[in-house]
């Protein structure tokens, strides 16, 4: 049996490679994935691509008493198949993990299973072909692929958050392997997400924002903003979700026909957000209904309302998908209080 | 032939050994109790049903509840000294 293939296959035997793919899954260091074995060469590659020493320290998680050496990180991220020239934005990730407002014990180890949203943002996402657009929550692109991959290796390997263990998730979520895109900002109708939070247009950035869920929001007819931000604002205050008591953040990820519903409008990102937060609100005898609140339904619970979110800043908005089809996603918070998105500048300069 | 094997892990720390129990009573009779309680729903109620069992059971006081800012969060070092000086035990680990 054969294929062909329009490139020449290397000299080498792949039962080489097998070998030790084999060997690297009997170590116990894998998501489950073949990892990519690691040389001198590639661990150096990826040291110097950002600009790092082997024995730096990155951060540290302070409640796990754990400690990020750049040459684990570094090994991790050529286990997940990066390569170099992605390794800077590995590092902006590393430091968001290990911020204290995203307060990395509380999504990691929780059993609400979260899983961790990396955006990116600015000229290094389209430079390293980190894709925004068809697809986005996909496979098929390395950049993404590979990024999460090694950051969920990092979580695994250098924070021991492994299933059963530090991850006490009851089911888990698909976005615990990979969950890596970059914003659309061609397609934008407002300014994209880091410039929001005060960065330049030329920054690079890493967001990252911890999440129980991707909901899918679907609406072929709506033409003006109200009818599909109120189904978003239905999405937000959904009673399944963890955390609707207020002080949470929220992710909308706003797709092609939908962003171009919201640029047509003249709509601001302000006003959207303002419309969002009126309407994601239920009445505290729904919450009781369904035993989101405890005690019993009051004739004054029915028209008493919570609302699930506090601040216009709370709902991060941003775009990404393709530009054809009727879809975009929310993803809720997983966290209350006790976790806020960080956004951290890619620091580039090193040899990739 | 290169044959090096790059571990990714970092061991926990501090390594094993380097905690220090407290010596544990001999019995509970008299003595004074400390709550952590984590801010999950049912923690506080939890807690404190337990301190009032000790209570009636072993004489136990009820000295200190110590409220953590979220369930991830460690006890912080004031929280720590308040227990030594004024707890002889110390309840946590409430989830939901």
């Amino acid at each position: 049996m054969s294929t062909t293939t329009t490139q020449q296959p290397p000299p080498s035997d792949p039962s080489t490679a097998a070998e030790w793919i084999e060997f690297y899954y009997a170590q116990g260091w894998s998501d489950g994935l073949p990892l990519v074995p690691p040389t001198e060469a590639s661990v150096s590659a990826m040291l110097a691509a950002g600009g790092v020493s082997a024995e730096d320290i990155l951060g540290s998680i302070a409640e796990r008493n754990a400690i990020i050496p750049a040459e684990k990180v570094a090994i991790n991220a050529v286990l997940a198949g990066c390569l170099p020239a992605y390794f800077p934005v590995v590092l902006a990730a590393v430091q968001a993990l290990c911020h204290p407002d995203f307060h990395y014990h509380n999504p990691a180890t929780s059993t609400g299973g979260s899983g961790l949203v990396w955006i990116v943002n600015g000229p290094l996402g389209p430079a390293l072909g980190i894709n925004a657009t068809n697809n986005v929550f996909g496979p098929g692109v390395r950049a993404n692929a590979t990024i999460g991959r090694a950051l969920r290796l990092v979580m695994m390997n250098v924070l021991n958050t492994r299933p059963g263990f530090l991850d006490k998730a009851t089911l888990g979520t698909p976005a615990k392997y990979i969950c890596c895109f970059a914003e659309n900002e061609v397609d934008h109708p407002w300014t994209p997400l880091h410039v929001e939070r005060g960065f330049r247009p030329d920054d690079s950035t890493v967001t990252l924002y911890a999440s129980n869920t991707l909901m899918g929001v679907y609406n072929q007819l709506a033409s003006t903003p109200e009818p599909l931000l109120l189904e978003f604002a239905d999405a937000v205050c959904n009673l399944a979700t963890p955390n609707v008591y207020g002080f949470n953040e929220t992710l909308i990820v706003l797709s092609g026909e939908h962003a171009e519903i919201m640029r047509r409008s003249g709509w601001s990102r302000r006003q959207v957000q303002e419309f969002v937060i009126q309407h994601a609100r239920r009445t505290v005898a729904d919450f009781k209904r369904a035993a989101r609140l405890p005690g019993a339904i009051e004739p004054a619970d029915e028209t008493t309302w919570r609302y699930v979110l506090n601040a216009p800043d709370d709902l991060l908005i941003v775009c990404a998908g393709a530009q054809g089809g009727s879809w975009s996603a929310c993803l809720p918070g997983w966290g209350n209080k006790w976790t806020r998105s960080i956004t951290k500048p890619i620091r580039t300069g090193g040899q990739s | 032939m290169n044959r090096t094997v790059f571990d990714p892990t970092v061991p926990p720390a501090p390594a094993s050994g380097a905690f220090c129990y407290a010596p544990r009573p001999s019995s509970l009779k008299g003595l004074r109790v400390g709550l952590v309680e984590n801010t999950k729903f049912n923690s506080e109620v939890i807690l404190r049903k337990i301190a009032e069992r000790l209570a009636a059971r072993y004489q136990v006081t009820l000295t200190h509840l110590d409220r953590k800012k979220s369930p991830g969060h460690s006890v912080t070092p004031a929280a720590i000294t308040f227990f030594q000086q004024k707890a002889d035990f110390v309840l946590a680990g409430v989830g939901d």
